[in-house]
């Protein structure tokens, strides 16, 4: 009997071969999909990240040299608060729930991301600085004067450098000042999640 | 609708001016002043007198005091007192907080001791800070009772939360992104330094201080079905109403969720920060423990003040939304054991502003004048009106 098994079941085992077949196909097309897809979204994050990192640090090292007066010491808190906040951010893939993790709790990356970005508009409130934030697409970050809207007027008029680039969709000539301003103006945060 | 209610809503006076919306309004707490703001871009202050025509009823009578032409360049859509009464904060569809004093000239000082200067001399109103940060639409401004701290919301889901300094200078202390839609209104508690926000994204949103100067958000109060378009704590600090656009108003309260707690005991627990609320009654949840009928159409606004009962009680929740109606309820404590509040409906009055939306209604904050209730409406009108007891 057990030969006509294989006889019998002729159609079945022919649907689970392809099945395996295809199964193993689509796994790796998966994992080299997915992994073109964490690299792409890593890349935004830390773009992101690096950005409010790169611009914390001026900060403290223009603020270390400034002296210490009061408005300052809050103002380097925040700065710390935002630093401290992005190293605990992974710069590797963290492991999977199924391993024992080194931190008490999971991290939980979104939370995370949304307090660094209050802590950056935050910081940039108290400094008197417009927050701009560009995506991947190009066009480079400009540390853009606001009006301090209060109190103790930082030294500080000019800006730290503006580097412009005219946008590829428009024709705007090299613009020292309005232009490139009001065009990162509409540049909305791209990343969202 | 039925008129055995036993109070009435009564009109005593109509102030108009605004060419257009009048979004929000605000009752002075220490002046007879009330400002309105619109989508026109003013502030209209209106000063009242009150005169004991009978000593039942001291008769109020408004006139128009000034239009702060205010710089902002969008609709201004609320505005808030500072408990002092001396500061006026205006939130626009600029993105922008404009704060607004008074100018003073000598004379105003020597009146100084006296608190009860009958207005707040006639000085122009000029704009002595611009809160700056939101991206989009502000929506909504409020001052802490303890007039230190100021919260903003916004469009772009965010709630900021400045701490006031002397001499107008404001100081950013958190921006807070949790909510996942647009924040529509924000409150502060009575007593501690607790913010309440309610948002689009049909949640309202507990913030608290932490020691390490952060704030964070420690509750998500969650079963409305739609946008929350206004939230209101009660005088007594326990409860928490809110209005939405599913057309009710709800009302949540911090409960024991401890079983053995005997009858005797209210389950309603006092509000606290989240330090100082792990440590009594073991550990509470909040629960929805009323829900009213707001009315056929979306509820924009709601209001808790302590309203002249002749018995004590919780005060006197009013609402007002699309479908034109001011409605007030009477909130008693609830039964012993129980969490469940049965406000009950004592007045309201249909189309009180016309077909015209009612955008907000708010209770006169001031002793005395607690049955005195306004409300702004999409006419341009700011209407003032009295709860007083049905005649039998």
């Amino acid at each position: 009997m057990d030969d006509f098994d294989s006889l019998v079941n002729l159609e079945q085992t022919f649907f689970d071969e392809g099945y395996k077949d295809g199964f193993a196909h689509g796994r790796i097309h998966g994992l080299i999909e997915g992994r073109a897809l964490g690299r792409e979204k890593g890349f935004e994050m830390w773009e992101e990240l690096g950005y409010y990192e790169g611009l914390a640090q001026t900060w403290k090292a223009y603020l270390s040299l400034q002296g210490t007066d009061d408005a300052a010491g809050r103002v380097l808190h925040h700065v710390n608060g935002l630093l401290d906040l992005i190293s605990q951010f992974p710069l590797t893939n963290p492991s999977t729930a199924t391993d024992t993790s080194s931190n008490g709790d999971e991290l939980d990356i979104l939370k995370l991301l949304r307090q660094i970005r209050s802590k950056h508009k935050l910081l940039c409130s108290s400094l008197g600085v417009r927050p701009r934030v560009h995506a991947a697409d190009g066009s480079s970050a400009s540390a853009n004067e606001g009006n301090p809207e209060q109190g103790p007027s930082r030294k500080k008029k000019g800006s730290v450098w503006e580097v412009n680039t005219p946008s590829p969709n428009d024709d705007m000539d090299y613009e020292e000042d309005g232009g490139g301003r009001r065009q990162g103006g509409q540049q909305q945060q791209l990343l969202s999640f | 609708m039925s008129e055995n209610l036993s109070y009435t809503v009564r009109s005593i006076a109509e102030l108009e001016g605004h060419s257009d919306r009048a979004w929000n309004l605000a009752w002075n707490p220490k002046h007879p002043l009330v400002a309105s703001c619109s989508a026109d871009k003013t502030v209209r202050l209106y000063s009242y007198g009150v005169t004991t025509a009978s000593a039942l009823e001291p008769s109020l009578s408004f006139k128009t005091n000034q239009t702060i032409h205010t710089e902002h360049l969008k609709t201004v859509r609320a505005v808030a007192w500072s408990p002092s009464g001396r500061t006026l904060a205006t939130a626009s569809f600029d993105s922008n907080v404009g704060i607004w004093e008074q100018e003073r000239d000598e004379r105003d000082d020597e009146e100084d001791e006296d608190g009860q200067t009958g207005s707040l001399g006639s000085g122009d109103w000029e704009c002595v800070g611009t809160l700056e940060g939101h991206e989009t639409e502000c929506k909504s401004v409020a001052y802490s009772p303890t007039g230190t701290l100021l919260a903003s919301c916004s469009r772009d889901k965010s709630v900021w939360i400045w701490e006031v300094q002397p001499d107008a200078e404001f100081e950013c202390m958190g921006v807070l992104l949790e909510h996942s839609q647009d924040v529509k209104c924000v409150a502060w508690h009575p007593h501690e330094d607790i913010l309440a926000s309610g948002s689009y994204d049909d949640t309202i949103k507990l913030y608290v201080d932490d020691p390490s100067d952060d704030w964070y958000c420690f509750t998500t109060i969650s079963g409305h079905e739609s946008t929350v378009w206004s939230i209101a704590w009660s005088p007594c600090g326990r409860y928490l109403a809110s209005a939405s656009d599913d057309k009710t108003v709800r009302i949540w309260a911090y409960v024991d969720v401890n079983p053995n707690s005997n009858s005797d005991n209210n389950r309603i627990l006092q509000i606290k920060p989240p330090s100082a609320m792990t440590n009594s009654h073991g550990s509470g949840r909040w629960v929805q423990v009323a829900v009213l009928e707001g009315g056929e159409r979306s509820v924009y606004s709601v209001a808790w003040g302590k309203g002249k009962q002749s018995e004590g009680g919780l005060g006197w929740l009013a609402s007002a939304g699309g479908d034109g109606a001011v409605r007030v309820w009477d909130v008693q404590e609830p039964e012993a054991g129980s969490v469940v509040l049965k406000p009950k409906l004592v007045a309201s009055y249909p189309e009180a502003h016309g077909v015209y939306d009612v955008n907000c209604v708010s209770w006169n904050p001031r002793p005395g004048l607690e049955d005195v209730i306004a409300t702004a409406g999409d006419d341009g009108s700011v209407k003032i009106w009295r709860v007083v007891p049905s005649s039998k």
